[in-house]
Order: C-alpha cells, then structure tokens, then sequence
C-alpha cells in the first residue's frame, strides 16, 4: 500500500527548473515541449506477437506428395507477454536515448492435417490424415538500447539494437492424432497402436543436440510510441515495435523424415533457416524525474 | 406593517448601495471560450494590456520551450499577430509576466537567469520604453530577494506593485507582496496578509480601477481566481471566489479584465497539462468602470505629433497626482485611465513649448469611451495658452488648486529670463461690461501678483482685463460661460 501512495505522489514531487509561472518549477515531462530534455522512467507491459519460419530440404529430391507432418515446422506464429522497465534520457531538443531491460516471452505454434504411414492392429501400413500441431517457448531477458526522435511532441520514433538473453530451456510441445476415422495408431515403445502421440522436450544451449537454442541473440528494434499526458508529470504511452534478430538456433538441423518411413524409407532432410521476428504492442506507464 | 415596509426599504437602500459599490452581472449567463489566435500547444498566458487596451502581453513557451513574451495587437475584438519580444526582453532564460502601465511606455516583467544577473532566482525587471526601444534594469534589492520573485502587477498609473513571491515573511507557500512608488525606486514589499494563506497565492492582476484586485490561489485544492477589492484605508478587502464557469477542477491563473470591455481573459490548464487563454464574457466580477482618455500631442502649428511631453492627471477634488506619464515618443499618443465621476486636470508640459493644461470631468455615463483628448503646445515664443486658475464666484482671489499651474508658469519664465508675459482676464456674458472689465483685470493682477510673489520680475509682467469683451465661444449656456471665464497668458518676445 505504502509504494502505491509513493508512486501517486511521484508525479508531484517531480519538478524542473523554475519558470516566471512556477517557483518550483513545471511538473516535468510535459509532452507538448519539444525541447525539453527531462528524464523519464517507465514501465510497460504488452504482449508479443511472434512469427517464425525456416525450410525444410529433402535431400536426394525426394520429397513426400501430401507433406508429412513434419511440414508444420516450416512455419509458426503467436502471441506471448512482455514487460519491461526503461529509461528515456532527453540530449537534446527532440533527440533521447532509451534503455530498457524486460522480460520477453517468445511462442510460436502451427498445426496442420498432414499425412503419415499408419499401423493397423493386423500389421497393414497405410498413409492416413494426421493432426498435427507444435509449441514451442523461449523466456529472454531483453536488453535494449535505442535513439529516440519525437516526430511530434506526442509521437516519437526509437530505433536501436536489442539483445535477447534466453532465460533456461527451451521448451518443445508436439501432438499428432490420427483420423478418428482410422483404426491404425503409432507403435508405442511397448508394442501397443496408440492414436495420439505426444512429445514434450526442454533443450538448452548447452545440450548436446546438432543445433541446440541459441544463447543469446542480437537484432534490431524499430518503435513508435504515442504520450497520452494523465497529469502533470505523467503519460501513458502505447507503443508498437518491431524485433529483427538473429536466429533463436545456432546452426540447422540435420534430420530424418520418418513420417513414412514404412513406405517409402526415412527421408534425409534439413531444417534450414530458422527465423523469429516479432511485433510488440506494449502500453506503459511514463514518470518524468528531471 | 409599517415596521415590515421600513425595513423593506433598507434592503432596498443596503442592495442599491451593494450594487453600485461592487457592480455584478447578476443574472447574466457567463461564457468561458479558448482563444484559437493566442493558443498554442505550450503555456499560453496573457497578463496584461496596454496603450487602452489595444494591445496584450502574452507570455508562451510556444518557442524551445523557453518561455518568452509576446505583443499581440487587440482592436474592435480581433486579435493580430503575435510579435515576440527581443533584445533584453529576451535574455534570460525564462521571461514573462509582463505588466504595463496603460500607456504601454513602463513595463515590469520577470525573469529567470536575465544576462543582466539578478538577486537571486527569478526576479522583476523594469522596462521602459522610449520609441520602439527598450531600456531593461533590474528592479532591484528593493523588491526582488534572493527567493522566487514573480508575476508582477502594475496599477494603471504605474505607482503600485503587487507581485508573487515565496520569500520568507508571508503566509506560506507563494504570497502576494505589495510595493508602491517611492521616488525614484519603490517601497519595501508588504505582504497582502489579508490575501494571504498556507497556500500558495500568484498571478495577481489589478484591474485598470487600482482597486479591484484578482488573483490565483490554490488554497482550496487547485488554483481558482479570487477577487478582492481595496478599501477606503488603501487595505485590500476579504476575497471572494469566483464562481463557475470561471473556476473548474481545472487550474486557473491571470484574469485580467479586457479594458472597455465587460469581458475578461484567463488562462486555463488544459486536459493536456499546458496553459491555454480563454475569454470570460461577461466579466462575472467587473471593476469600476474606468474612462480611457488617449490621444496625440501635437505641435500647434505644424500638426506634428511631440514625443517626450510630459503629461500630468489631476484630481481636482482631492488634489492627488493620479498619473505622471510621457506622450510617445515616435507617435506622440499618450493613454490614461481614470475612474468615473470626478473631475481632473490634465497638463503637458515640453521644453521649448509653452504648457498646456485643461479641466475635464469624466461622469457615471462613460458611453463615451475612450475619450479622445489631442493636446496641443505651442512653441514658447508668441505662444498663448489659458491657464487653469480656479476663483470663486465673484471674487478675484485665487483659489489654492491654481497654484501647482502658477507654479509652472513661475517654472516657465524662470527658464527663459528673457521672456515676457501678457495676462489676460475674460469673464462671462453675465453683468454689465464695467463691472466685469474690472473683475477680469483685478484675476489677471492676482495671477500678477503670485509670480511677483514667487520671484518675476514685475517689469516683464503685463496685464489685461477685457471683461466680457473676447469670450472664446458664443453662447449663453452655462458650458460656454464656464469656457468663456478664464485667464490666458500670451508670451511676448
């Protein structure tokens, strides 16, 4: 309760030199002056919106006609929270640099009818529609650094580098099912069909995997924030960033298709490429201390 | 029901006497509208009007941030375009709150870090004007202290100052201090204790009248504009909030009332946090009605306007200098303000032209307003001029309110030794010419006597009477026999 009343407080406190109309001087931040140079905090929060994509090669040209439910991996999408604390720090009439540190969640999912070989009770093989879908989830620190140029005294626009720290493992969700209309399933390690098939897997960089997460990873971040003044001292401030950074894997990934492997033999094949940009939408909540 | 009637009546008598003192709009509908011309993404405030109102000081931190005055033309309710203020106006790195006498020729402003140093933090700066040029000083230790000095307000006539100030002395927070004309500087600042609270109190504006004075206080959670209007012993009265729409959840600061005018300009914080200019029309509060007397002094003979004359305002009735002023220099206009219902003198004086003084009364009725009064002076050699001498009826003893016009003329030919005066008696058209011939020539040999009295040479004195001979306007009402008694003085070479 105590930091609540301090944080209301803040703005009040929070005072620049003294004008003819202040003896204390304007409660700083004011967004309609483009020359002033204050210091600024903030906390923001949001969601990001996160679009992965790589190819997959069949080597040797072969290449199975439908796809396999391996072809859900070409691509990935969604949503996952962000928040973050930054600074903004006035150098000149319009011009500020920003620094924030957050916390960044990257998922991305896809999911697809493709189509796999399928063991019936009676040893028959046949290809059969499978759904298929995947998961995947990295935490990042994100650190970022950006040079900030205010279009109008409400807009401004940021652009600089950022850098994503991966906070653990990565975590990896697959689930395939096959056609409720089919009475084959996939051979368990116990010799039983089952219908559906789920694999849950957590990699780290460190993990002796061909190409295991990266690290960390750089990129760049182009901003656009909008200050909606609350009260003197005080803004509101959403803003829409977009991510360009290096890939979330170090290497590719050198595999086999074994989807319909007891029809036509396990397929060689790379996954290649693996990209992640993101969209942040994020809303936040700006102090003037200068 | 004789009792109930008896006091019906002094209700009546107590709000008619209310009304007149402190005149309301009752009943009227208050508007409160932005003024798009004078508004602008920054602090916009305008504290005060000059030369009658035709012009407004605004201050705007529209440019870098800096807050900085402006001049913007106000004619016939149409706002011109702003003109920023430069050279030691501009020199610091705040400047605004600019306060003006009405002839726009005095200007007390504050400052924070002027290049011509200071006393401390922000303090008040003097301007005078002469042409388009300005001549800035600090104000001094006098008046600024080492604390917030701020958002001064001048009284029409220039000889009171009231400003803001969080020096130590008052009531807490901001204060109102109050300063008057002493010499050549000003007196030690007193608080407004009346005025005063723990809170913070600022952006007075004292209205043309001098006595109704307006003013920001946050003593009730935001700043609202308060009235207050000064009492018969110079103390100003117990302040009255102003209603809305004048006063929102919103900070209000400067209501300065628009001369001529029954309307009123303030500065509102927007929902943006910035300071925007409104217009509040009616003036909820109005001061007393003042009249504005303008006009041009002019060379009598070639028409040319006379900068630098020095004109001075009289109340007759009291005998106070209400007002000590310059025509302009460049255009040799000249903008007074003064109160209704009395009677004044007005005199302009200038090197090398004879004096010239008028009496004119300025009624309830101000219609007419502003008042334009050209002066004209005419050059000391073969000038003529009538002097402002007061008799009473039928007598030729002068009355004491004529010596400070004797005295010029006493003034004027010890300055030039050489000069030689012709005074002339006239009286009115009532009597027979005998009689008036004498009673002229027995004023002019009073006005005789006094300069002989204070020093002239009786040799370089002559005197005429011509009774009712050379009356100035033909007529018989009392306006034209009031003109036509007189004494005029005529320079010989």
């Amino acid at each position: 309760m105590r930091w609540r009343c301090a944080l209301a407080l803040l703005p009040l406190l929070l005072y620049a030199q003294e004008d003819v109309l202040r003896p204390r001087g304007a409660p700083v931040f004011e967004p309609w002056t483009e020359a002033r140079t204050p210091i600024r905090l903030g906390l923001e929060g949001g969601i990001s919106w996160n679009s992965a994509s790589q190819s997959i090669n069949y080597y040797a040209g072969v290449q199975p006609t439908p796809p396999t439910p391996m072809d859900i991996f070409k691509s990935g999408s969604g949503i996952s929270p962000a928040a973050a604390a930054a600074v903004d720090i006035g150098i000149a009439p319009k011009l500020g640099l920003q620094f924030k540190l957050g916390y960044e969640q990257k998922k991305w999912s896809n999911s697809g009818t493709k189509i796999a070989d399928c063991e019936d009770p009676f040893g028959n093989v046949s290809p059969v529609s499978v759904q298929s879908h995947y998961t995947v989830q990295a935490n990042y620190l994100a650190i970022g650094a950006a040079l900030r140029y205010d279009l109008t005294p409400q807009l401004w626009l940021t652009v600089g580098p950022v850098y994503h720290r991966l906070l653990g493992k990565v975590r990896q969700t697959e689930r395939y099912e096959v056609d409720p209309n089919s009475d084959c399933g996939f051979p368990g390690p116990d010799g039983n069909l089952y219908r559906v098939l789920e694999i849950e897997a957590e990699i780290g960089p460190d993990d002796p995997v061909s190409a295991p997460p990266s690290g960390g990873r750089f990129g760049a971040e182009l901003g656009i924030g909008y200050r909606i003044p609350l009260s003197p001292g005080l803004e509101l401030v959403p803003r829409l960033s977009g991510q360009l950074l290096s890939s979330p894997r170090n290497g590719d990934v050198d595999t086999r298709d074994w989807w319909r492997g007891p029809t036509l033999g396990p397929l060689p094949v790379q996954w290649k490429g693996l990209s992640l940009y993101s969209v942040l939408l994020t809303v936040g909540v700006w102090f003037t201390i200068q | 029901m004789r009792t109930a009637a008896v006091l019906a009546c002094i209700g009546c008598a107590v709000a008619f006497v209310h009304a007149q003192v402190t005149p309301r709009a009752v009943g009227r509908t208050v508007q409160v509208v932005p003024v798009p011309e004078l508004n602008s993404s920054a602090d916009d405030f305008v504290t005060g009007f000059a030369r009658g109102g035709r012009e407004a000081y605004l201050t705007s931190s529209r440019a870098g941030n800096r807050q900085r005055l402006y001049r913007v033309s106000y004619e016939q309710g149409r706002w011109g375009e702003l003109e920023r203020l430069g050279g030691e106006l501009s020199d610091a790195t705040h400047v605004g709150a600019a306060t003006l006498t009405i002839d726009g020729n005095l200007m007390v402003f504050a400052a924070f870090q002027h290049e011509l140093g200071g006393q401390g933090r922000t303090d008040l700066y003097i301007a005078e004007r002469r042409g388009k040029r300005w001549t800035v000083r600090n104000a001094g230790a006098g008046v600024n202290s080492s604390y917030w000095d701020s958002q001064p307000c001048l009284s029409a006539d220039g000889e009171l100052l009231i400003f803001a100030s969080d020096r130590p002395g008052g009531a807490g927070g901001t204060d109102l201090w109050m300063s008057r004309r002493q010499g050549g500087g000003w007196s030690a600042p007193m608080p407004l204790s009346r005025l005063n609270t723990a809170a913070d109190e600022m952006a007075p504006v004292l209205a043309p009248d001098g006595r109704t004075l307006y003013f920001a206080s946050n003593r009730d959670g935001n700043f609202d504009i308060f009235v207050s209007r000064m009492q018969q012993d110079g103390t100003f009265g117990r302040p009255e909030k102003l209603a809305a729409p004048v006063n929102t959840s919103a900070d209000e600061f400067f209501f300065v009332p628009i001369p001529g005018e029954d309307a009123a300009l303030l500065s509102r914080a927007t929902a943006a946090g910035d300071l925007d200019v409104f217009r509040v029309v009616p003036n909820p509060e109005p001061p007393e009605p003042v009249l504005t007397v303008q006009g041009t002094v002019l060379d009598a003979r070639s028409n040319e306007p006379l900068g630098g004359a020095v004109i001075t305002i009289t109340d007759l009735r009291t005998r106070r200098k209400l007002a000590e002023l310059y025509s302009d220099e460049e255009t040799g206009q000249y903008y007074v303000a003064l109160p209704s219902g009395r009677s004044y003198s007005i005199t302009a004086s200038r090197e090398g032209y004879l004096f010239y003084s008028e009496r004119f009364d300025v009624g309830r009725d101000l219609r007419q307003n502003p008042l334009t009064k050209d002066i004209l002076l005419t050059p000391i050699e073969g000038g003529r001029t009538r002097l402002l001498v007061f008799f009473d009826f039928d007598k030729a003893e002068l009355k004491e309110e004529s010596f400070p016009e004797l005295d010029r003329l006493v003034e004027l030919l010890r300055a030039y030794p050489n000069l030689r005066v012709l005074i002339e008696g006239h009286t009115d058209d009532v009597g027979t010419d005998e009689y008036n011939d004498r009673l002229s020539q027995r004023r002019a040999d009073a006005v005789k006597q006094y300069l002989v009295q204070n020093g002239i040479d009786a040799r370089r004195i002559e005197t005429k009477g011509w009774g009712r001979r050379k009356p100035l306007v033909r007529g018989t009402t009392e306006e034209a026999r009031a003109q036509n008694r007189r004494v005029e003085i005529q320079l010989l070479p």
